[in-house]
C-alpha cells in the first residue's frame, strides 16, 4: 500500500508546499500559541511542534514562530551568531525566501521580522519589530533538575530557590557566577525564564524592549515570549550584580568599543584580532565612519 | 432550510486575511489597550466583522468553542462549522474560546483559566463591543505598556470585578474586545488601575 | 587582515554538489533504481518507515536513496515530508489477529493453534559471508518456490488464549479518543497510548539497548517472547459519510507481545503482564525492543519500584526520537562563536587573581548594569 503522495501538500501558494512551509491548521496552532505566550509572560506554552525540514536544534523552533507570524509584506533578517553571512542564517533565510517569497534584508532598521540565533542586534529595535529567537533549551532550571514534571511545578509555586543555590554556589567556588550566556533573567516580576543563549552582554537589550520578542524550541516543542516595554531583569545578589562583558579592545574593523565582539586568532603566535558579532552594526559604523 | 443555504462568505484570501488578523491580534495582546485595525471581513449575522474575522483566524477543528445566546444561531453555527470546522460546546468548562457581548460581562464563570502548571490551558474571549471607547477611563500597566496606558473601554464596572475574580496570575482569561472593523486586546497580564479621577 | 571565513551560498551550493557527487559514486556504475532499494533492501525500508511515522515504502526508498544509505537521515527526510500532509482521518484500529502471516513464533509453547511458522528470518543462519554475493551472483541455495502459503485461517494470538484463562491482565479500551502526539505536545504523565506512539517511532537502537537493560537488572520485567507475527493486515476507514467501513488496502507490520512477570494483590489473584510492540514493515528487533520498554513504563500501572532507566518514563520519552536526538547533537557543529567568547572571557576572568603576572592577556573590564 502506498500513502497518497501524488496528492501535493495542501497550499494556496499553487507550489509543491504552502506559504512559508507549515499547512494553514499547523500556523493556527502556532498563532494560539503564541498568543498565549504573549498573555503569559516568560511562560513555555507547549506546542505541538512540527518536523521541519531543517535539523531539530539547528532553528526549527524559531523557523516555526517565522512561518506562523510571516506575512508576504514582511522583510525578514537572519542572524546567526550576530552575522547574517554564517552558513545557518543564509540557509534560513534562503528557506523563507523560497517558501514565502518574502524580502529579506541585512539590514537590522529595514527588517519587520529578525530571527536570530545567539544575539540581539546591537541596533536599536523598534516597535514594529518582532524578534523571534532559536532556542535550543527552553528550561532555565533544566540544568539544574532535568526531570519536566519537577520544573514545572517549580515554576507553578514560583520556587526558584535552587537557581539562587546554583548561583550561589558559582561564587562559593569560582568567585563568579559562572554563567556567560543563556544568563537567566526574571520577566515582569514572575517567571524565570531563558533568553535563550545570548552572551548576558545582551541581557539588558531585553529590558523595556520596544520590539516584541518571541521565543520558539523546536525539538522541546515550547514557545514563549517577551512582549514589548516588559520587565527583564538578570537574577543576581546585593553582593554580586549583575555584569556584561567588556573588552580593552576595540573593533579591529569599525573601531567600535560598545558592541560584543568575536575573538579571532590571526597567525601562529596567536595574535588576536577582535571584530564585531553584529556584521549590520559594524557595516553601519564604517559606512558612518567613511572607513 | 439545509445547510448549504445558511452558508455565507468568509475571507476572501484565507490564508492572507488569517495571517493579517492574527498580527493585529498578536499585537494587540502583545500592547494591550491599543486599538488595532482588521483586515476587511464580511459580518456574520450578528456577529461584527472583527470577530468573525477573529473566529476565522483562529478557531479549527481542535477549538471547541462556547457561543453566548446572542451568537448561538443556526446560521453562525453552521458558517463556523463550514468555515473553521470548531465544535460549538454547550458547557463553559469545555470551551478554548468563547464569543459574548456586553451583556454577558456580569458573569464570567466556568470558562477555563488553565492551572498553575498549564496557565495556557484557559479560554479566549471574544468579547463584541458597539464600539472601543467612551467608557470610563482607566490605566493600564504591564507589559506592553511602557508607563500607563488610558483607555476607555465602554465596559459594565461588574465585568472588573468578574475578571478580578476570574484571574489570579498566571491563571486567567485573555480577551479581545472588537467592535466593526478593529480589536483591542486585554491579556491577563494587564493591571488596571482604578479610574483616574482628578483630585478635586 | 585576516577575515574570518564565514560560508556563504556559495559555500552551500559547493557543499550540496559534493554531497550528490558522493552519493552517485562511480558513474561507470548504474545508478540505484528506488524499486531496486524497495525490492532489495526492504528491511532498511521498514525501518524508514516505522521511525518515520509514514507507510509509504516507496517514499521510503526514496528516502534512502537520496541519504546515500544513512538511515537516520532518510528518517528525517520521510518525517519532514510527512509534516506536510493533510490528515484525512483515523483509521479503524488494526486487527492483528486476521494477519495473513509470514512468520508467526511463540517461544512459550511448543505448539498452539495456528502452528509455528518460522517465515523469513535471520534466525537460523550462520553469519557466514556470503561470497556467492559478493560475485554478484544468486547465494548457493535458491529460495524454494515451494514455500507453503500462509494459512488463510485467522491465527489466534497466543496471549489472548491466555486472556481466556483469566492468567493475563487484561488490556481495557478506554474509548478516548487516541491522542496525536505529532501535533499534542507531551505531558507527563504520559498516557500509554502516547507512550506506544513515542516508542513506535523511536530508535530502534535506543529501544534495543534499554530492553536489554532491563533484562541485565535495570528495571527486570522477566520477559518471555509470547508471540512475534509478522505479516499482511488490512487497514480498514470509516467515514461520516458512509456507515461502515471501507477497506484501504494492506500494510506489512510485525507485533511483538511479551508475557512478563506477574502481578495480583492475593496469589489466587495473580496474572501475567504484558509488553507490546508494533513496527511497520519487518522489524523484529524494533517490536521487541519496544515492548520490553513498553512493559518497563508500566512501573508505575502496577506499583514497581522505578529502578532503572528504561522504567523512566520522562527519560525515556524525551530521548527515544532520533530525529530530535541526532538534530540536537549534530547543532554542535553550527558556530558558538559569541558564547564560546563569552566563556572565554569568564574563564580568563576567573583566572585573573591567580595570574595577574600574564600581561599578554587582554583584561575584560566589568561594566555594572546599565
Amino acid at each position: 500500500m502506498t500513502a497518497l503522495h501524488s496528492q501535493a501538500p495542501a497550499g494556496e501558494t499553487g507550489g509543491e508546499y504552502a506559504f512559508a512551509y507549515l499547512d494553514e491548521q499547523t500556523k493556527r496552532m502556532i498563532r494560539r500559541g503564541l498568543l498565549k505566550a504573549v498573555a503569559i509572560p516568560g511562560y513555555q506554552v507547549p506546542f505541538g511542534g512540527r518536523e521541519m525540514p531543517l535539523p531539530y536544534g539547528w532553528g526549527t523552533g524559531g523557523m516555526q514562530v517565522t512561518a506562523a507570524i510571516l506575512g508576504g509584506d514582511d522583510v525578514l533578517k537572519v542572524i546567526d551568531q550576530g552575522a547574517d553571512d554564517t552558513t545557518n542564517a543564509v540557509s534560513i533565510r534562503r528557506f523563507f525566501s523560497r517558501t514565502a517569497g518574502v524580502a529579506t534584508t541585512t539590514r537590522t532598521p529595514e527588517a519587520t521580522v529578525i530571527q536570530t540565533r545567539h544575539r540581539v542586534p546591537e541596533t536599536p529595535l523598534s516597535n514594529d519589530q518582532i524578534l523571534v529567537f532559536q532556542v535550543p533549551i527552553p528550561e532555565p532550571l533544566r540544568f539544574i533538575e532535568p526531570a519536566e514534571t519537577e520544573t514545572r511545578t517549580m515554576h507553578a509555586l514560583r520556587d526558584y530557590g535552587i537557581m539562587h543555590v546554583k548561583l550561589y554556589e558559582d561564587i562559593a567556588t569560582f568567585g563568579h557566577i559562572a554563567t556567560a550566556y543563556a544568563y537567566p533573567v526574571t520577566v515582569d516580576d514572575r517567571y524565570v525564564m531563558d533568553p535563550s543563549p545570548i552572551p548576558k552582554f545582551d541581557n539588558p537589550k531585553l529590558d523595556m524592549n520596544p520590539a516584541l520578542m518571541l521565543f520558539g524550541a523546536g525539538r522541546e516543542k515550547r514557545l514563549y515570549a517577551v512582549p514589548p516595554y516588559t520587565r527583564v531583569v538578570s537574577l543576581d545578589f546585593e553582593d554580586h550584580p549583575f555584569a556584561v562583558q567588556r573588552w580593552t579592545e576595540c573593533c579591529a574593523v569599525c573601531g567600535s568599543r560598545d558592541s560584543f565582539l568575536d575573538e579571532l586568532i590571526v597567525d601562529d603566535a596567536g595574535t588576536k584580532r577582535f571584530v564585531c558579532s553584529d556584521t549590520d552594526y559594524c557595516r553601519q559604523r564604517q559606512q558612518e565612519t567613511g572607513q | 432550510m439545509s445547510d448549504a443555504q445558511y452558508l455565507q462568505p468568509a475571507f476572501e484570501r484565507p490564508a492572507e486575511a488569517a495571517q493579517q488578523t492574527f498580527r493585529a491580534a498578536l499585537r494587540a495582546l502583545a500592547e494591550p489597550g491599543l486599538a488595532r485595525p482588521l483586515p476587511p471581513t464580511p459580518p456574520l449575522e450578528r456577529m461584527a466583522p472583527a470577530t468573525y474575522a477573529l473566529c476565522l483566524s483562529l478557531l479549527d477543528a481542535d477549538t471547541p468553542v462556547w457561543l453566548a445566546p446572542a451568537f448561538d444561531t443556526p446560521l453562525v453555527r453552521a458558517n463556523l462549522s463550514f468555515h473553521c470546522g470548531c465544535p460549538v460546546v454547550e458547557r463553559r468548562e469545555q470551551a478554548a474560546f468563547a464569543v459574548l457581548d456586553a451583556g454577558d460581562l456580569a458573569d464570567l464563570s466556568g470558562f477555563p483559566l488553565g492551572s498553575e502548571r498549564y496557565p495556557d490551558q484557559s479560554c479566549t474571549l471574544l468579547v463584541q463591543l458597539e464600539r472601543l471607547d467612551g467608557g470610563e477611563m482607566l490605566a493600564w500597566q504591564g507589559p506592553g505598556i511602557a508607563a500607563q496606558r488610558q483607555v476607555d473601554l465602554p465596559l459594565p464596572w461588574h465585568f472588573w470585578q468578574q475578571r478580578a475574580l476570574h484571574g489570579d496570575f498566571p491563571r486567567g482569561l485573555d480577551l479581545f474586545f472588537t467592535a466593526g472593523q478593529a480589536l483591542l486586546g486585554l491579556p491577563r497580564s494587564t493591571r488596571c488601575l482604578a479610574p483616574v479621577r482628578e483630585a478635586s | 587582515m585576516y577575515v574570518a571565513v564565514k560560508g556563504g551560498e556559495q559555500a552551500i551550493d559547493n557543499a550540496h554538489r559534493l554531497l550528490a557527487k558522493k552519493r552517485r559514486g562511480d558513474t561507470d556504475r548504474p545508478a540505484l533504481e528506488v524499486a531496486q532499494i524497495r525490492q532489495q533492501l526492504p528491511l532498511a525500508v521498514a525501518r524508514v518507515m516505522s521511525e518515520g511515522s509514514l507507510y509509504d515504502e516507496e517514499l521510503a526508498a526514496l528516502a534512502i536513496k537520496q541519504a546515500a544509505g544513512d538511515l537516520l537521515e532518510a528518517i528525517f527526510l520521510l518525517r519532514a515530508y510527512r509534516t506536510t500532509l493533510p490528515r484525512f482521518a483515523a483509521s479503524v484500529p488494526l486487527d492483528t489477529g486476521r494477519m495473513q502471516l509470514s512468520r508467526r513464533i511463540s517461544a512459550t509453547f511448543k505448539d498452539l493453534p495456528g502452528g509455528q511458522l518460522l517465515g523469513p528470518t535471520f534466525d537460523y543462519t550462520h553469519r557466514l559471508l556470503d561470497f556467492a554475493l559478493l560475485a554478484e551472483g544468486e547465494p548457493a541455495a535458491t529460495p524454494a518456490e515451494s514455500a507453503a502459503p500462509a494459512s488463510l485461517e485467522p491465527c489466534p494470538r497466543v496471549l489472548e488464549m491466555l486472556g481466556r484463562e483469566g492468567l493475563m491482565t487484561p488490556e481495557r479500551d478506554e474509548g478516548a479518543a487516541v491522542p496525536d502526539m505529532t501535533r499534542e505536545p507531551l505531558e507527563f504523565p504520559a498516557s500509554r497510548a502516547q507512550r506506544l506512539q513515542a516508542l513506535a517511532r523511536g530508535d530502534e537502537g535506543f529501544l534495543l539497548a534499554l530492553g536489554y537493560s532491563t533484562q541485565r537488572g535495570y528495571g527486570r520485567n522477566h520477559p518471555f517472547a509470547g508471540e512475534i507475527r509478522i505479516g499482511e493486515v488490512e487497514v480498514w476507514l470509516e467515514t461520516p459519510e458512509l456507515d461502515f467501513a471501507v477497506p484501504l488496502g494492506d500494510i506489512e507490520v510485525t507485533e511483538c507481545e511479551m508475557i512478563n512477570q506477574f502481578v495480583g494483590h492475593t496469589p489466587d489473584q495473580a496474572q501475567f503482564t504484558r509488553g507490546y510492540g508494533l513496527a511497520f514493515g519487518y522489524a523484529e528487533r524494533k517490536a521487541m525492543g519496544m515492548a520490553l520498554v513498553d512493559r518497563a513504563l508500566r512501573a508505575g500501572e502496577y506499583g514497581e519500584e522505578v529502578q532503572g532507566p528504561a522504567q523512566q518514563e520522562e527519560f525515556v520519552l524525551m530521548h527515544c526520537d532520533n530525529v530530535e536526538a541526532g538534530g540536537f547533537v549534530s547543532h554542535l557543529k553550527l558556530p558558538h562563536y559569541v558564547d564560546f567568547q563569552a566563556e572565554l572571557e569568564l574563564i580568563r576572568k576567573m583566572r585573573q587573581p591567580a595570574q595577574d603576572a600574564t600581561p599578554t592577556e587582554p583584561a575584560p573590564l566589568e561594566e555594572n548594569r546599565a
